[in-house]
């Protein structure tokens, strides 16, 4: 029983730790907080819902095209609106605002060509899993852990080890530095972007099979990857993973423990406690990448 | 030239003064005959979270009123027309539009209203008005609990629901000694709910009925229907191995809960939820095969055996079905259109000529009197029973909780449905089921423990 609480929160926080990734790095990179992050994520359900019912295919092998398309979305949404709002007086508070104002647009958006029906689809993983020692591990939610585990290890590659990922963190750290040195920051802030949106695309695909969308779905996933990136450390990776991890484990624990209605009470009251002991967050600043 | 014209339209308004004036003793004879207006307002959220269920409530009380007024209106002579307002999924907007509607359209009466949340809000603006809230769907107890006199139910109370689930459970004793080897009473049973007052007050009513019955509840436990994730309430249930799992919820979750649980292999003997999300074609659509044999208890019965009704509405009740199926191309056994079609019919066919016949007049207050006085038999509704309203003078308490409703249909009873092959059919009580209960999760079914 203990190693199946263990396991499904593991698993749950793998999904958490995917959804808030894209934001983190994002805020790490650019400075800016993407209000309409679950926004993008329910349009990524959508179009892996959508994929599947009309094209039929697989929401696994969708992710070969929201990946992209979404790396294009994001460009796009970078150099529209974004973008302009750079640089300028109170970039911080405009660039909310304008991602709020996406957010909202894009919930509507949704509502009026989808309607506010709750959506799901039935794939050959919906409802089985895998038994291993005893535990049942649900198939949807250990594939999302696994590609979860993969973007971090790939993700820690390309920032660690390449060249665009020094670049990365040299913008992080330092933007007038970085662009002293020659760095193309522009360049690096839409690609960061770019592939932040596309995290968040990736992880509404990877949901869709386990879980159900509607127009608003993203409002909760916003609200739970805002948690997770405070309580991990704003702008690190790793606090976003650390993070996803330790509310997964929290609510499953305190789900079997006490009630499923407290869960969430004692998620937040961990992430108050920490927030306390520890203000940057668990990964704060000294671990920033 | 001046004076002429000065003249010329003194004789006309002298013309049409004359005219007039003999025109108001026409219409005043006319009253008794046939000037009685029969106008109503009805408040649906056909936009916002709730919009699905709630377009699909306003289209089954437009059919309802469409298929009175061809026949010429209520008894045949006085055509319904309506004022709608959309109350976009929020109580707010409902209690507003429904002071809009009864302060600028002038309505006697408010039909709707979808939520308990947007019932409790319309209903404090027709008591402020004194206009009767004929509802139709928000089933929460405390909606009635308030001693409002111009707010009624003809449906059976949330916590009727889930009495109603464990009373057919005792009443299926033989059946379970047979196969679990032991009696209902001994049974394990897990009650989970979403924590909202609907999921609540049908918990209250399944509690209070296993108390009763001193039955084992191993389990009792409340979620957020917004939760994303279920598995920590059903690794809970697996660990209590219970013979009877109670479950309320909403389309989403019922939809999560069912995947979670074939994932964390869950297995229970008798499985029973209660209506809301269970009993709706997007829960199907969104669980497929699973649906079946599924109980679901609604306070309507899905999909019944017509005998129980009387001819006419047994015709009505085909007609209803036909007519449905032709334009939306799926049949209406899911209880949400079914429940408004025939609470509007019941208002229409019974309660307005009663008001007439006993006032002259289609007002407020007339309606009211004629909704406290009712006694209309089963047979001649299509609800599947009879329709008594309590009063704040004499209010109806009930048997689960002991509370004191005003205004709630106290002869109002839950009915069991069961789904084969994707439709609800009515199995519970025996004069209006189709087919014979399925009580235990048969084997091909993922939750069935075998």
């Amino acid at each position: 029983m203990l190693l199946q609480i263990i396991a499904s929160g593991l698993l749950l926080g793998g999904i958490y730790a995917l959804v808030s990734v894209g934001l983190n790095l994002i805020f790490g990179v650019i400075k800016i907080v993407n209000l309409a992050h679950g926004d993008f994520l329910m349009m990524a359900m959508y179009g892996t819902f959508f994929l599947y019912t009309v094209q039929g295919i697989n929401p696994y092998v969708s992710t070969l095209i929201i990946f992209p398309a979404f790396v294009l979305i994001g460009v796009l949404i970078f150099r529209l609106i974004i973008k302009p709002l750079l640089g300028k007086a109170e970039t911080e508070v405009n660039t909310i605002i304008a991602t709020a104002g996406l957010g909202f647009v894009l919930q509507n958006l949704a509502l009026m060509l989808w309607k506010s029906d709750f959506r799901a689809i039935e794939t050959n993983l919906t409802g089985k899993s895998y038994e291993f020692a005893g535990i049942m591990l649900s198939a949807g939610r250990t594939w999302a852990f696994v590609v979860c585990v993969a973007v971090a290890v790939l993700l820690y590659y390309i920032l660690m080890k390449t060249k665009v990922g020094t670049h990365v963190r040299a913008v992080s750290q330092d933007t007038e530095a970085a662009t002293l040195m020659g760095i193309n920051v522009n360049k690096i802030y839409t690609l960061t972007f770019a592939f932040g949106i596309a995290l968040v695309g990736l992880a509404g695909v990877i949901l869709t099979p386990t879980f159900y969308v509607y127009p608003t779905v993203g409002l909760y996933f916003n609200t739970m990857a805002f948690i997770i990136v405070v309580l991990g450390g704003l702008g690190s990776f790793t606090g976003a993973l650390i993070g996803g991890l330790i509310i997964g484990l929290i609510e499953s624990f305190a789900g079997v423990m006490a009630s499923a209605e407290l869960a969430q009470v004692f998620s937040l009251l961990i992430f108050l406690i920490i927030l306390f002991v520890r203000p940057q967050g668990i990964m704060g600043k000294s671990a920033r990448v | 030239m001046k004076r002429f014209i000065g003249i010329l339209m003194l004789v006309v308004f002298m013309m049409v003064a004359v005219v007039g004036c003999e025109k108001q003793p026409e219409a005043d004879g006319d009253k008794a005959a046939g000037d009685i207006k029969i106008h109503v307002g009805v408040i649906e959220p056909v936009t916002g979270p709730q919009a699905p269920l709630g377009q699909a409530e306003y289209d089954g009380i437009q059919m309802a009123i469409e298929m009175i007024n061809e026949k010429g209106g209520v008894m045949g002579k006085y055509p319904i027309t309506f004022d709608f307002a959309d109350s976009q999924s929020d109580p707010a907007i409902g209690a507003s539009e429904a002071e809009r509607l009864i302060t600028s359209k002038g309505v006697p009466v408010l039909m709707g209203s979808y939520s308990s949340a947007i019932a409790a809000a319309i209903s404090e603006v027709a008591e402020r008005n004194k206009v009767v809230l004929w509802e139709m769907s928000g089933a929460a107890d405390s909606l009635l609990l308030k001693g409002y006199e111009w707010t009624f139910r003809n449906e059976a109370n949330a916590s009727a629901w889930g009495a109603e689930s464990v009373e057919f459970i005792m009443g299926n004793d033989a059946a379970i000694q047979e196969k679990l080897g032991k009696s209902a009473k001994d049974l394990v049973v897990a009650i989970v709910h979403e924590d909202g007052p609907y999921g609540a007050a049908v918990a209250d009513g399944n509690r209070a009925t296993a108390k009763k019955y001193n039955m084992n509840v191993a389990v009792d436990e409340a979620y957020s229907a917004k939760s994303v994730d279920l598995s920590s309430i059903i690794l809970k249930i697996k660990s209590a191995n219970p013979d009877v799992l109670l479950l309320t919820g909403y389309v989403n979750d019922g939809i999560l809960f069912n995947r979670q649980a074939k994932e964390l292999g869950l297995t229970v003997p008798i499985l029973i939820t209660h209506s809301g999300g269970h009993s709706v074609q997007a829960f199907v659509d969104g669980v497929g095969k699973d649906a079946d044999f599924l109980m679901t208890v609604d306070p309507v019965p899905c999909n019944p055996n017509t005998e129980g009704f009387s001819a006419e509405y047994a015709a009505i009740f085909e007609e209803f079905v036909s007519r449905w199926t032709d334009k939306f191309g799926v049949p209406p056994y899911h209880h949400v259109e079914y429940r408004q079609f025939a609470q509007t019919m019941l208002f229409f066919n019974e309660i307005v000529p009663a008001a007439i016949e006993a006032s002259g007049e289609f007002t407020a207050e007339a309606v009211a009197e004629a909704i406290r006085n009712a006694d209309i038999p089963a047979e001649n509704s299509l609800m599947g029973h009879g329709a008594k309203f309590s009063t704040p003078d004499k209010p109806w308490t009930d048997p689960w909780l002991g509370n004191q409703h005003t205004g709630q249909n106290y002869e109002a009873r839950a009915f069991i449905n069961q789904y084969f092959d994707g439709t609800l059919v009515t199995v519970w009580p025996e004069n209006l089921a189709k087919q014979e209960a399925v009580l235990f999760l048969p084997a091909e079914h993922p939750l069935a423990r075998k």
